[in-house]
């Protein structure tokens, strides 16, 4: 594969990120009109997109992290402005981080959704979704980025309210309503900075012509990166902007696995850290004197999230502040403006990506399996469920930051670039917030170990698959099991392993010297 | 080049001809007609356009007789978009009502009352006779009004712009009376509006050719140009003129406060009329004040005081429309007060065009505008947006007629599910709210993109005020219109049992192909959001500037 | 004293001969807006549809004094003989047209009092779907006065 690209022309080179957004985009097309029985067919369909999708972006890593290639495809939208799809390390970093969790999470919804109906409607508006996070990812500037983060709105509403309950439905309204003025601020920013400089193309260390007008007109651009920060911090989910996210709990496991590990939030924050390094860059925004303001946000929605997901009975509400409370790491480590902080940062996007997304794998077999729905209701389930719950508790450990785990390498690159930056009181919002996350996650994994099952009420010990040898233990259906499984298992992974040769901290790092030299 | 002229009158003379033509003919026969019609003009409008695109605007005397008696076609970027749109919206829309007969109104049939039937539309006795499903008067209306509308698009002088709106009027006040009896009020008050509108308009026209001695458009534009370059202009006459003419227009396109006869009009119409008269009809008449305003009467700036009170009524529009969108719980009024809203969006331009300079940015670092770019940005956006209104409005009308006939009503609580059982039309939909929202991809997202940096060059901030308010306006009713349908359970645990439907449940039209037109139409909202450097293009071929 | 005398003559001959066009622009005027206040005004349709004849009669009055003034002041095609042929022809057109909106709105008005005049009776006893037919009717012309 990887010499199969190398020796590939050049002019093909700029198709690839073409081809990665039409590849979910044609999957789509294709999944939609599919009859509802045909099973067999839109797994295929979904599966193979997905695969070709991770392949072609394991092609391209060598490629532009190794030889510094940029791949890059245009084509004329609005006069003066194109649609621009360029592949930079970060975009990769982002692509990769979804193409993969794409797959995994097509398997999960696969079982998950398995006898529900309007299944071609699901995979069809998730394929969708996946399209409008690559093509997030692969913005070359700011209009294109837009044009996809709205996409990404749109696509996610259907996914939301997928269930059509009242419930759904609601927090499917409330959370376009957030989403769309979020969208509207960015778009205001857009055009006013589209008038000032042109077609904002991303650039390390800031846009053409973004750094002579902090100069020459600091108030348009501070209002500016407000509308812009604003805007995407409604997806991101920043203090006060983050109340629609744990309403959204009410969709299928899947979505919010994709929701919060990768597409809506994640967004978001890719989109803050995009408008910060490569619209601003990171000395004209020291100059507005946005990051300290930017920092102490981050930081507090950091212990507001952990503190309210404490008072959460609720697994997957439980899971949602904490959504809340570890993607603001990622704006942390990027406002402090050092490389060991901005790695933290950026690594944290994958990290916490394959954390939460086992976590949320778990939480749905759970509910799935024994109807577990609160932490109460976990009791003993370690028993019976013990995979799933060794993946849980190896998802709780990361987000705690207990070596050897992914959460621990984000959180000491974040801690030690807190010493090394002007903010070392940031180091106590980490420890606070590790306290809290142990508070929060380590009730659960006590109740899923520690507590006998026999002692837990007979009628909560409703099943879908009972083993004979052994009434207590069931036996999770494989498709939502392996997932979870690999994503733990990676979590484990890119924390043993973070120091090899692409390894998503030595890409983060890559990332972090590139945007600070 | 012969063959391209050839097209300009044929587009015009062939739906007029099929017109005349279907009279004689039965009702399938009418309806084969009306099918090889729309495609003969969606043949002939293509050469037109790429032509046009080509760069070069084109004209023919029709009959060899000069101006000013003479009838003169003309095609320029504006008439060649407008007519292509026309042409896509029409074709499709024939295609559903070839398609679904039942859609084309209710006519009545001697016969004793048909229970079934009968309840359908009132309990008591009427005039004896049976309602029926399906109307074939609706060919030769609607052919008559497409030749109508190409007239007025392609017209190159007032006076035949008068009587292609005239057509045009005549044709959809009879169209809106196919609906049956409930229909008729809404069609006579549509009458007496169109008749007014048309008045102001020919005594303002009259009061044109009163002063420039011309009707063609391009002629009397120089003229006037040429007098208000004189020092003691006395330019009276025109300013009375464009305040007729925008006054008779406004009440055409339905613009606040002159709005209120759209609605029963467009909401009783058939299932088939109401997206014509929606995205196409009232389109005529802002074709025609954008002539007007651009090409006839320029940036005059007496017209100051006129062009404020219009985009002050844009905005009310906005306002007014969607708030009573909002309360509306019944499908199709919704939408025809979603229209009204988005009518106001084509009158926010008017105070760009009298002060097209780029004074809000100038000496800022890296500002790259021209003077020329505002107005080319506001002609480009409105029309971006007008006609991505044509294709999403269309789109939308089409799916709740075809809800309404599937459902026997349009209520938007009594069709709560309705998505479970027709996820295509509530996808067309979502499609077109996506363009009427005004959100990335879409011509509606191209042309608010290009209205507000105009705006913005301009310095005219209030714009973009209004285009927020506007966008988040809309999102919020049609989200109202459409998220009921996907209701699934009323509660978690139970199905939901949706209202009988109406009609026949074996009525092959209904479930069959016919869905596929508004989707069709809301694909092509989506896709042609990639159109906007080239519609800034196309429009560049014979624009005023 | 003579230029005074000469002025005030050449403007007394300009005043009675503008004053007969003028004439006609105001009386076209005012038989415009006089039919349109009572076309917006009454309630009764072939009332409405009558006033909208006399509106549009007025207006074509006001296009006909316009045609008579442009021949005179002669810068437009065809003057010299009285009436711009142009104009003649927009009033014309305009008539007919104006013919053809009546006869529509005719038949459409005794479709809708046909159906009234049978429903009539019954609206007293049977408060139904005819009860609100015949409202329609009436809160229809009820909002066009607003």
């Amino acid at each position: 594969m990887v010499t199969w690209l190398e020796q590939m022309p050049g002019e093909l080179l700029p198709a690839i990120p073409v081809v990665m957004v039409l590849l979910s985009l044609t999957a789509a097309v294709a999944i939609f009109p599919l009859p509802e029985n045909s099973v067999k067919l839109r797994a295929g369909i979904n599966l193979t997109a997905a695969v070709a999708k991770v392949l072609l972006i394991i092609a391209l890593v060598p490629a532009v992290v190794a030889d510094g290639a940029r791949p890059e495809f245009s084509a004329p939208f609005l006069p003066g402005i194109d649609l621009v799809l360029r592949v930079d390390p970060l975009a990769l970093f982002f692509a990769g981080l979804s193409s993969l969790l794409w797959l995994l999470t097509t398997v999960y919804a696969l079982g998950y959704l398995r006898g529900t109906k309007n299944k071609s409607r699901f995979f069809g508006f998730f394929s969708l979704c996946v399209t409008a996070t690559v093509g997030i990812s692969f913005s070359g500037n700011l209009v294109t980025f837009l044009v996809f983060y709205e996409l990404l709105t749109v696509v996610t509403y259907p996914l939301v309210a997928h269930w059509g309950t009242p419930a759904s439905l609601r927090a499917a309204r409330i959370y376009l309503r957030y989403a769309l003025g979020g969208g509207l601020a960015v778009l205001i920013g857009v055009v006013w900075l589209t008038m000032y400089v042109g077609p904002v193309d991303f650039a390390d260390g800031g846009a053409e012509g973004v750094t002579e007008l902090v100069a020459s007109n600091p108030m348009p651009a501070l209002l500016i990166f407000g509308l812009l920060v604003g805007g995407l911090g409604v997806k991101a989910a920043l203090f006060p902007l983050h109340g629609w996210l744990p309403l959204a709990m009410v969709a299928p496991a899947p979505v919010s696995a994709l929701l919060h590990a990768v597409a809506v939030v994640k967004a978001g924050v890719f989109g803050i850290v995009r408008v910060l390094h490569d619209v601003f860059g990171v000395e004209a925004a020291a100059e507005l004197g946005v990051l300290t303001p930017l920092l102490i946000l981050a930081a507090f929605t950091i212990l507001y999230g952990s503190y309210q997901a404490l008072r959460q009975q609720e697994i997957k509400k439980r899971l949602a502040y904490s959504t809340i409370s570890q993607v603001s790491y990622v704006v942390l480590g990027v406002a402090m403006v050092n490389v060991l902080a901005t790695t933290g940062g950026v690594v944290h996007l994958v990290h916490q990506g394959l954390m939460k997304v086992t976590l949320f794998f778990c939480a749905g077999l759970f509910a799935e399996v024994i109807r577990a729905h609160t932490v109460s209701q976990l009791r003993g389930a370690g028993r019976r469920m013990p995979l799933t719950s060794a993946a849980f508790t190896v998802g709780a450990f990361g987000m705690i930051g207990l070596p050897p785990t992914a959460g621990f390498i984000s959180k000491w690159q974040l801690g030690t670039g807190a010493l090394a930056s002007e903010h070392p009181w940031v180091l106590w919002v980490l420890v606070g917030s590790s306290l809290l996350n142990a508070a929060y996650f380590l009730p659960v994994v006590y109740a899923l170990w520690f507590v006998d099952p026999e002692e837990v009420e007979p009628e909560t010990l409703v099943s879908r698959g009972s083993d004979a040898s052994d009434p207590l233990r069931v036996r999770e259906p494989k498709s939502l099991l392996i997932p979870a499984l690999i994503t733990a298992g990676l979590t484990l992974f890119v924390g043993i392993a973070a120091s090899l040769a692409f390894a998503p901290l030595q890409v983060a790092r890559f990332i972090a010297e590139g945007v600070l030299g | 080049m012969s063959l391209t002229l050839f097209c300009l009158g044929a587009v015009v003379l062939v739906p007029l001809l099929a017109s005349a033509l279907s009279v004689l003919l039965g009702s399938v026969a009418r309806r084969v007609l009306g099918v090889i019609t729309s495609a003969a003009v969606l043949g002939l409008s293509t050469p037109i356009l790429v032509q046009v695109t080509s760069g070069q605007t084109l004209e023919l005397a029709l009959g060899g007789f000069e101006s000013p008696l003479g009838i003169t076609l003309r095609a320029d970027g504006l008439s060649a978009l407008f007519l292509a749109m026309t042409a896509v919206v029409g074709a499709v829309v024939s295609c559903y009502a070839a398609a679904r007969p039942a859609s084309t109104g209710k006519r009545l049939v001697p016969g004793t009352p048909d229970r079934d039937a009968d309840k359908q539309h009132h309990r008591h006795t009427e005039p004896p006779g049976v309602w029926r499903a399906g109307h074939a008067g609706f060919w030769p209306l609607w052919l008559g009004c497409w030749s109508g509308l190409n007239a007025v698009f392609l017209s190159g002088d007032l006076f035949n712009t008068y009587v292609g709106l005239e057509l045009v009027g005549l044709t959809a006040v009879a169209l809106v009376a196919l609906g049956g009896r409930d229909a008729w009020p809404a069609a006579l008050r549509y009458l007496f509006i169109a008749v007014l509108g048309s008045l102001l308009f020919l005594i303002g026209v009259a009061l044109i050719y009163s002063v420039t001695g011309t009707l063609d458009i391009i002629d009397s534009g120089e003229i006037i140009t040429g007098l208000a370059a004189e020092d003691d202009a006395d330019l009276a006459a025109v300013v009375l003129a464009l305040c007729l003419i925008s006054l008779g227009l406004a009440l055409k396109v339905a613009l606040v406060p002159l709005h209120r006869w759209l609605i029963p009009a467009h909401s009783s119409a058939p299932s088939a009329v109401s997206p014509l008269l929606s995205a196409l009809v009232i389109k005529a008449a802002l074709f025609v004040l954008l002539r007007v305003w651009l090409w006839v009467a320029g940036p005059l700036p007496e017209l100051a005081i006129l062009a404020w009170v219009l985009a002050g009524m844009g905005a009310a529009a906005i306002l007014v429309g969607s708030v009573m969108a909002l309360r509306q719980t019944r499908l199709k009024p919704l939408i025809a007060y979603s229209t009204v809203a988005q009518v106001g969006y084509w009158f926010l331009l008017l105070p760009l065009l009298l002060d097209p300079e780029t004074s809000a940015l100038e000496g800022q670092p890296g500002t790259t505008l021209d003077d020329g770019a505002v107005l080319a940005g506001a002609l480009s956006g409105t029309v971006a947006l007008a006609l991505g209104h044509g294709l999403a409005k269309a789109s939308l009308f089409l799916s709740a007629g075809h809800l309404k006939d599937l459902y026997g009503t349009d209520e938007i609580a009594d069709l709560r599910g309705a998505g479970r059982a027709h996820p295509m039309l509530v996808m067309s939909m979502g499609l077109s709210a996506v363009g009427l929202i005004g959100l990335p991809l879409s011509l509606g997202f191209s042309g608010k993109w290009l209205l507000a940096t105009s705006a913005v060059a301009a310095g005219h901030y209030w714009m973009l005020v209004v285009l927020v308010a506007g966008t988040l306006f809309s999102a919020a009713y049609l989200l109202k219109a459409v998220a009921p349908l996907l209701v699934m359970s009323e509660d978690d645990q139970t199905e939901l049992t949706l209202p009988q439907a109406q009609t026949r449940p074996e009525d092959p039209t209904l479930t069959g192909k016919a869905q596929l037109a508004p989707f069709v139409l809301g694909l092509l909202t989506v896709l042609t959001g990639f159109l906007g450097v080239w519609l800034t293009g196309v429009l560049e071929v014979g624009a005023p500037w | 004293m003579m230029p005074l005398s000469v002025a005030l003559g050449l403007a007394g001959v300009g005043a009675i001969d503008l004053s007969q066009v003028q004439w006609y622009l105001l009386l076209g005027t005012a038989i415009a807006v006089i039919g349109m206040v009572r076309m917006l005004l009454t309630r009764d349709l072939v009332a409405r549809l009558i006033a909208l004849n006399v509106t549009g009669i007025g207006s074509l009055m006001l296009i006909l004094a316009l045609a008579a003034r442009t021949a005179e002041s002669g810068d437009a095609a065809g003057a010299g003989d009285g009436t711009d042929p142009v104009l003649s022809a927009l009033v014309i057109t305009g008539l007919v047209i104006t013919v053809a909106f009546t006869g529509l709105g005719a038949v459409l008005i005794r479709r809708i009092e046909g159906v009234q005049d049978v429903e009539g009776p019954e609206d007293t006893k049977d408060s139904g779907d005819a009860g609100d037919s015949g409202h329609f009717n009436g809160s229809k012309d009820a909002e066009a006065e607003e």
